[in-house]
């Protein structure tokens, strides 16, 4: 027996392991007061995987490494970005101008060469694209002058042009080099075959590190690093804030700012809404819903102002049609009517008697809604869309669902839900959605919506160029929508970041945007 | 003889059987009485509790994350539903998923056990060969792997614990079983012209559930805490189910602002997992073999 | 020499039964895996001619006896398929987070055993008096506090008030103290309590008391006898439980968003990426199988009464 040697060889060990575990300093970061800092650190909750401009390139625009022709402006027209113009010359035809001297990362120029190239080749592999514009051609027309030719009237060219997932700026060379030499997506780091103002040095599970690029087309950026940090966790980024490891946090949950208020380590700053947030679905493919006038009662049973204000504590908009107020064709559709409700379903055979449930030949009017755990402002909303209808004695079952686009999918498996969808696409477009959620044929009709009226009023609206004559079938088309109980916004939330001390002048532009050129503290 | 194995675990503790007696032995020990006071506490709230408190789910958007105080005796959470009320109804579903965690591996566990340790033979070795391998296995992996599979859910976690934590139970009955098995009432009994399954019906079955219920019980406090740190992922009970795990998951982004959000749910895991500690304990004490200090 | 082979034997006897264990669960998995396959990568809507791609991608056609050999043969080359949703290999996504995990496992490990051995040799030597009664209450409430409800506590008082230590940890020694002391707490409650117990029945052996008629002291008595009977079962312990400490790991690694392995599984298990599931199991199994091995070979050095006789 050698106990001796053995029992020391232990003990070394253990305190070997001790010794490193519990003697390394842990420091956090700390912010040393005075100079405004000239770098930034965001904490996002999406990891993004690589530089593949096909597969990832939607995430450039908002972190700076990646721009589009046309900024996106949700809360009006789409602005050129890239591009210094976009003429409409003709029903079917758009001119593009580039700016003088502008360059790829990688010393390529983006001349009109390079762009007609970029459209051919998304056209090719971007669906979205292609099946936006079929049958769109460019051609070059002048060094920096690019003609694009539609088949059809296509009045959405400019808000296609500044969506994030149709056309970022690439160079379409570079990357079919990159794809015949067969590396995998990770070379892309360091090819520079993006315009924006910072570029990615390293990219890896936890973090993406940007740089500035002192000879950006329209003069060098304003930080000096930009670092990005994934984190899923919203607690963990809020805390980072707090700690000083991060300046921003994006996503923070509605239920966070109450925690904030009165601390001066992190602020929650929040922004102009660009539209309703949260798609309150009924499912019309199943009893009740399949009942218009129950559908109308639940939409004008919800407390609207209510839920923004007192559930959200004002960091919510009362939501009052499917666009923001501020849109010059909005129109205010929804509106809170108890009275109204409850006739609605009394006419529906629905009845109560006293306090109790509504019941129809003895059965309960009592139905379940869906919320998923990736929004948890959907479980907040239900709580209190649940406590609202009940007070009209109808019942509500919350059900939080893994995956809500999946369990829409079954018609018959469901019967509402709260779903985080805009009515406006990221570049602007108002057409597109309305093909997508409210059409009889919508790839994201889950409720079942089939009015032949409606689609007719939605094929006139995609090709009417006329501005006055369009917005005024928009207005037809709202008051439709909300006449039939087809689909009502619950709730419109501000978007919001947390940031530290340094950045509570910052300035959310919508449309995620987070970074861009002039990026700096203090707004 | 071998080194010792998976196949053959040393630091499994030989089976301590519970008699006539053991309980009155428990009482006597201070430990083993708080332990039983914890669990009558948790076992009177789930009960009592819907009838004594306020509606767990019914939201006051007046009171949001209001202190403790005479209204809300444990505060409220961020939509003002009062948190004693909802760590009670959280003792019911907590408890009661795990009940029925420790009911359904119990019987598994049960069946399993007695058949091999009354049959003996071929089955027994395959019976035992599984059980090993499964109690080998760390249960937290396997029960994340169900969960996987059959999507995270509250009744899935509750089967994918079942089905992952039977083997402990197997073996103790196992071992019971086989002991009665060769017990001179059992070996009168078939020599009487007794057929082998009623035999075991009769005479081995009841002394096995009794063995196996007693160690069910004891790892409700495991189950609870599993259930609990599952749940807190959001793998199990989803919100606004008021399960403790799930509560403590919605109280985690407002807890640097209203801390007094943990101390329901907490307190109850705490209560929960001590009440079964400190009885399995005290059991363990009582029913050693090798006792006689 | 037989004793080591008859013990490999049986270690890989236990892979193969739980490679059959996990391939069967994946097997009998509600629902078409193509189907999940495309959602888990983000497509809503599949076509059935893209579900019918898939199929034949991951050949789901072929009989079940040779889609176990085929993933049997590429889990031993290391191979774990692609994750559903990221499209790259799980190994490669292992390979990046393991070293986070096996660095918070070490020194949860070192932690666990270092005030194990504490505690439970202090209770043994005080057995039935105040250092026992403490370090059995410290043991008990390491035992009873749930460890994501400490992770918690911790991170808001220690990092975030504090200022110590960092809220998104980076993996690195700088970082593992708190989630490495979370960690430990479950298995420190349980070695300890092991081991007192060991140390009591080594020290009622009979030589025990002859050692003592002869004027050893306690503390020599529990160094040079009960120790090395009673490190056997310590150390089995141990051994068992460092896989526990993976399944733990999951846990307190979501807890402080440590980026490892167990974090990565629990976001797949949201996802439903099986190959990820399927692999971090099997990566958990073979540490738990290393482990005992280790253990037991260990423990048959030490103490040569486990020695086979020759």
């Amino acid at each position: 027996m050698t106990p001796r040697p053995t029992l020391i060889r232990l003990a070394a060990a253990v305190v070997a392991v001790l010794l490193t575990a519990g003697c390394v300093q842990t420091t956090g970061g700390d912010e040393a007061g005075g100079d405004p800092p000239d770098t930034l650190t965001i904490a996002t909750g999406f990891a993004i995987d690589d530089l593949d401009p096909l597969v990832n390139g939607f995430w450039g625009p908002e972190f700076g490494y990646v721009e589009l022709l046309m900024r996106p402006n949700r809360a009006g027209e789409p602005t050129p970005w890239v591009l210094t113009d976009l003429t409409s010359t003709g029903p079917t035809t758009w001119e593009l101008t580039l700016p003088d001297g502008a360059t790829f990362v990688n010393g390529a120029p983006l001349d009109a060469e390079a762009l007609v190239d970029l459209f051919a080749f998304q056209m090719a592999e971007n669906d979205s694209l292609s099946a936006s514009l079929p049958g769109a051609t460019a051609t070059a027309t002048g060094p920096l002058q690019v003609t694009l030719t539609t088949a059809e009237p296509a009045p959405s060219v400019p808000a296609l042009l500044a969506d994030e997932s149709i056309l970022p700026v690439y160079d379409v060379a570079a990357y079919r080099e990159h794809l015949a030499s067969g590396a995998p997506a990770s070379e892309l780091v360091g090819a520079g075959i993006y315009t924006g103002p910072y570029v990615v040095d390293s990219l890896d599970g936890a973090t993406a590190q940007l740089s500035p690029r002192a000879d950006h087309w329209a003069g060098p950026p304003a930080l000096s690093a930009v670092t990005v940090r994934f984190v899923p966790e919203a607690s963990a980024r809020i805390q980072a804030v707090q700690s000083g490891e991060a300046d921003i946090a994006l996503y923070p949950s509605t239920a966070s700012a109450p925690t904030l208020e009165g601390r001066d380590d992190a602020f929650f700053v929040t922004g102009e809404p660009t539209g309703p947030t949260f798609q309150l679905w009924l499912n019309q493919q199943q009893a009740p819903f399949d009942d218009e006038r129950v559908r109308r009662a639940v939409y004008a049973a919800v407390d609207y102002d209510a839920i923004a204000n007192d559930v959200m504590n004002g960091l919510y908009l009362p939501a009052t049609g499917l666009y923001t107020e501020s849109r010059p064709w909005a129109e205010k559709t929804q509106s809170t009517d108890v009275t109204a409700a409850e006739s609605l379903l009394d006419e529906a055979g629905w009845s109560r008697e006293g306090d109790g449930p509504r019941t129809r030949d003895g059965q309960e009017l009592r139905f379940a809604v869906l919320t998923y755990p990736q929004q948890p402002d959907s479980d907040t909303l239900a709580l209190a869309f649940q406590a609202q209808l009940a007070e009209l004695g109808i019942g509500v079952d919350i059900r939080q669902v893994p995956d809500l686009d999946a369990a829409m999918q079954d018609p018959t498996d469901w019967h509402s839900s709260i779903a985080g969808n805009g009515f406006i696409s990221y570049g602007g477009d108002h057409v597109s959605p309305l093909f997508r959620y409210v059409r009889s044929d919508g790839q994201r009709n889950y409720g079942g919506i089939d009015d032949p009226e409606l689609d007719a009023m939605i094929d006139r609206l995609a090709v009417e160029l006329d501005p006055a004559a369009r917005d005024d079938l928009l207005r037809q088309v709202q008051w439709r929508i909300a006449e039939r109980g087809h689909l009502a916004y619950i709730g419109l939330r501000k978007p919001a970041v947390v940031t530290g001390p340094a950045w509570r002048d910052y300035e959310i532009e919508g449309s995620n945007l987070w970074v861009s050129r002039d990026t700096a503290p203090g707004g | 003889m071998t080194g010792a194995g998976i196949l053959t675990p040393v630091a499994e503790p030989a089976v301590r059987v519970v008699e006539r007696g053991t309980g009155r032995e428990l009482l006597a020990r201070p430990a083993a009485r708080v332990g039983l006071a914890f669990a009558a506490l948790l076992l009177v709230a789930a009960v009592a509790g819907p009838w004594l408190l306020p509606d767990p789910d019914l939201p006051d958007y007046t009171r949001q994350l209001a202190p403790p105080g005479p209204e809300n005796l444990l505060g409220t959470d961020q939509a003002g539903r009062d948190l004693l009320a909802r760590t009670v109804a959280g003792a019911r579903s907590s408890l009661g998923a795990a009940v029925v965690v420790m009911a359904l591996s119990g019987v598994i566990g049960l069946v399993v056990g007695t058949v091999a340790g009354a049959v003996g033979g071929f089955v027994d070795t395959v019976a035992t060969r599984i059980t090993d391998v499964l109690l080998g296995l760390p249960t937290l992996v396997l029960t994340l792997a169900v969960v996987g599979m059959l999507g995270p859910g509250h009744l899935n976690l509750v089967l994918a614990m079942a089905l992952t934590s039977w083997a402990g139970l197997a073996r103790i009955a196992r071992s019971v079983a086989r002991g009665a098995a060769s017990r001179p009432d059992v070996v009168a009994a078939r020599m009487a012209g007794i057929g082998p399954v009623r035999a075991v019906l009769a005479h081995v079955l009841p002394g096995v559930a009794v063995q196996v219920s007693v160690a069910a019980t004891l790892g409700l406090g495991e189950a609870v805490l599993a259930l609990g740190a599952l749940s807190f992922l959001g793998l199990g009970a989803q919100p606004p189910t008021a399960e403790w795990g799930t509560m403590l998951a919605g109280g985690r982004e407002t807890f640097a602002a209203a801390p007094w959000q943990l101390i329901g749910p907490g307190l109850g895991l705490v209560l929960a997992v001590a009440a079964a500690t400190l009885v399995g304990d005290a059991l363990r004490d009582v029913t050693d073999p090798e006792r006689g200090r | 020499m037989f004793v080591v082979l008859r013990r490999v034997g049986q270690a890989l006897l236990t892979l193969a039964a739980a490679g059959v264990l996990v391939f069967g669960m994946l097997a009998v998995t509600p629902g078409d895996p193509a189907q999940r396959v495309l959602q888990a990568r983000g497509v809503l809507e599949p076509t059935p001619a893209a579900v019918a791609a898939v199929r034949a991608e991951l050949r789901l056609d072929d009989p079940l006896p040779v889609r176990f050999g085929r993933w049997a043969g590429d889990a031993v080359r290391g191979d774990l398929g692609v994750s559903w949703r990221t499209g790259r290999p799980v190994a490669g996504e292992f390979a990046e987070r393991l070293p986070a995990t096996l660095r918070l496992t070490v020194a949860a490990l070192g932690l666990a055993v270092g005030a194990a051995l504490l505690l439970g040799t202090v209770a043994a030597l005080g057995a039935g008096r105040w250092p026992d009664t403490l370090a059995r209450g410290i043991a008990l409430g390491a035992l009873v506090v749930p460890s994501f409800v400490l992770g918690v506590v911790l991170i808001d008082v220690v990092v975030v008030r504090a200022g110590l230590g960092r809220v998104i940890a980076d993996g690195t020694w700088s970082t593992v103290l708190l989630p490495a002391v979370v960690l430990a707490l479950g298995a420190i409650a349980t070695w300890s309590r092991v081991l007192r117990t060991s140390l009591l029945e080594a020290g009622s052996a009979t030589h025990l008391k002859v050692a003592a008629a002869r004027g050893a002291g306690p503390v020599r008595r529990l160094v040079v006898h009960q120790m090395p009977n009673a490190i056997a079962p310590f150390l089995t312990m141990v051994g068992l439980g460092t896989a526990s400490l993976i399944g733990g790991a999951a846990v307190v690694e979501s807890v402080f968003t440590w980026p490892g392995v167990g974090r990565f599984t629990v976001e797949a298990i949201n996802a439903r990426d099986m190959p990820v599931i399927v692999g971090f199991t099997l990566v958990a199994v073979v540490a738990y199988v290393l482990a005992s091995l280790a253990v037991d070979l260990l423990c048959a050095w030490i103490d040569p009464r486990l020695r086979s006789p020759r």
